[in-house]
């Protein structure tokens, strides 16, 4: 796995990890409607999780494909 | 007998009759039961993945751990959907060794893998014994539906007994096609049946979606926000963790049949970008948990909060449909886990049996398993529900023993040392839970893995040193 991709990758995780820890995220109000965790987790999970993922299957080259066939 | 019961019993029907049509004639060799010949597209993929995921948990316990611990409930939110970032490498891994070798359950791979016998021995009684009390929840939370969804403690009883009968029937005769096919309806009907009760449950409590929140923010401003006591930020990472980490490095044997059947790794691949995105309906039960934490007594709240809720706000046969959603939602994985559990048996117990032979044991290990979860789920219905937490936490432990096998030339971590770290994990798990140690909030799971990995790494060091010692 390259380094970009494993950098990418793990963005969201940590992102999503942090959460509860960061006082702008886990606070009692709103953002759009909804809690700030529940958003910042939603983005985190949903969003970075399938933009990380499509990075991923972006970089993969043609001797990745070969590895495993 | 009530509207919603009837409705209920006509989903079982459909479910019934779905599973059947997985397949025209019944399934023959263990292979094609348990994998489907590793012929599943996209699509079959998909659902079968998606339906291991939401399960009875999804359905009644997030809804009730939001109703009683408010925010805790978010790392749900994170697990799930981010469990297939992990899944994107880890899987077509699993699916290239389970193709190569033949493959067809977690036990089977890593006593192949690690060329041990004892390992996949093992392996397949420890994860028997942890699935029975997953198979049992299921079980009780389907009949747990029912009876709040009717409000009749027999309508629920009936329905675990019909439901189980259905089930065995056509996981018998189709196998893992049978589940795929459940599954189409399972979510349809999920997605369904969950936007229509957010939308009900809402509108009749708050005054519509845009309110919940409003009103938590104004009247339990704290339900908002991860803060110290019982679901602590401790408790939140912790447990996020080591479910990403379980459910990531597919510890959990039921989620094997869904990752060996695919025909190639891009089916898996492209399965993992989409999945997350499926993710985003968690947020639905989270959410009616809320309203659950607003306007429910004391009594009311945890896993009944839903359909408590649901109850006051739909009419009779809405209940029933959202009542056939969840007993789906059980379903499925109640036929993945018979499928797992009965695969792995066979093939680490009993692995030179003849075809005829494997045959009628993969029908006495699926009829018996069902009827010991039935017979516990409807006579001692709270004995086991807090083995479920061992079950995950102990489970959890192989993902190091998965890890090492993962390398396509071989395992590069040593049989002696996964062993002995997995054994010593998962007796930590069981002295951690039974043994009246309190840890605070942290995960057990989690702490069991940090000594497991310790202990792994130790033997690895001393068996390496040791190797290296030894004259040519």
């Amino acid at each position: 796995m390259k380094l970009s991709t494993k950098i990418v990758c793990a963005i969201p995780v940590l992102g999503a990890f942090a959460g509860p820890l960061l006082p702008g995220i886990n606070r009692a109000s709103l953002w759009l409607g909804m809690p700030r965790l529940m958003l910042w987790t939603l983005g985190c999970s949903v969003v970075g999780t399938t933009a990380a993922l499509l990075f991923s299957e972006w970089m993969r080259t043609a001797e990745d494909e070969e590895e495993l066939q | 007998m009530s509207t919603t019961f009837i409705v209920t019993l006509l989903g079982m029907a459909v479910i019934g009759a779905l599973g059947f049509l997985g397949r025209r004639q019944p399934a023959s060799d263990l292979s094609e039961w348990t994998v489907g010949g590793r012929r599943f597209g996209l699509i079959t993929t998909w659902f079968l993945q998606a339906g291991e995921v939401f399960s009875t948990f999804t359905f009644l316990g997030l809804a009730g751990l939001a109703s009683t611990g408010g925010a805790a409930a978010i790392y749900a939110l994170a697990f799930i959907p981010m469990q297939h970032l992990v899944l994107y490498f880890v899987a077509p891994r699993i699916w290239a060794i389970g193709r190569k070798h033949g493959y067809v359950s977690q036990s089977d791979l890593l006593a192949g893998q690690y060329q041990s016998k004892a390992l996949g021995i093992i392996v397949a009684i420890v994860g028997f014994v942890f699935l029975l009390p997953l198979l049992q929840l299921q079980i009780n939370g389907l009949g747990l539906i029912v009876q709040l969804a009717t409000g009749d403690h027999s309508s629920g009883m009936a329905s675990m007994i019909i439901a189980t009968v259905v089930l065995v029937a056509f996981v018998l005769w189709a196998g893992v096609h049978g589940v795929a096919k459940v599954s189409y309806f399972k979510d349809a009907m999920m997605i369904i049946m969950l936007i229509v009760a957010g939308i009900a449950i809402s509108l009749h409590f708050t005054g519509g979606l845009g309110n919940i929140y409003a009103q938590l923010a104004a009247k339990l401003p704290d339900a908002l926000t991860i803060h110290a006591g019982k679901f602590d930020a401790v408790w939140f990472l912790s447990n996020f963790a080591i479910g990403l980490i379980g459910a990531g490095f597919a510890a959990f044997p039921y989620a094997w049949p869904g990752i060996l059947s695919a025909r190639d790794v891009r089916v898996l691949r492209r399965n993992y970008i989409s999945q997350p995105i499926y993710g985003v309906c968690v947020a639905i039960p989270i959410t009616i948990g809320f309203i659950g934490m607003l306007v429910l007594d004391q009594h009311s709240k945890g896993n009944g909060a839903l359909l408590n809720l649901a109850r006051e706000a739909m009419p009779e046969w809405a209940l029933g449909l959202l009542a056939v959603a969840g007993v789906a939602t059980a379903m499925v994985p109640t036929g993945l886990l018979l499928i797992a559990m009965a695969s792995m048996v066979i093939r680490n117990l009993a692995p030179d049996s003849s075809p005829r032979g494997e045959f009628w044991m993969r029908q006495a290990l699926v009829v018996g398993t069902a009827v010991v979860a039935l017979l516990l789920a409807v006579g001692r219905p709270d004995a086991l529900a807090n083995l479920a937490l061992l079950s995950y936490n102990g489970l959890s432990q192989l993902a190091p023993v998965i890890i090492g096998a993962l390398s396509l030339n071989g395992p590069w971590l040593r049989t002696r040392s996964v062993l002995a770290g997995f054994v010593v994990g998962g007796a930590t798990v069981v002295y951690l839970t039974f043994g009246g140690i309190h840890l605070g909030t942290i995960s057990i799971g989690l702490v069991a893995l940090m000594i497991n990995l310790t202990v792994l790494t130790l033997v690895e060091i001393a068996l390496r040193m040791a190797s290296r010692q030894q004259p040519a």
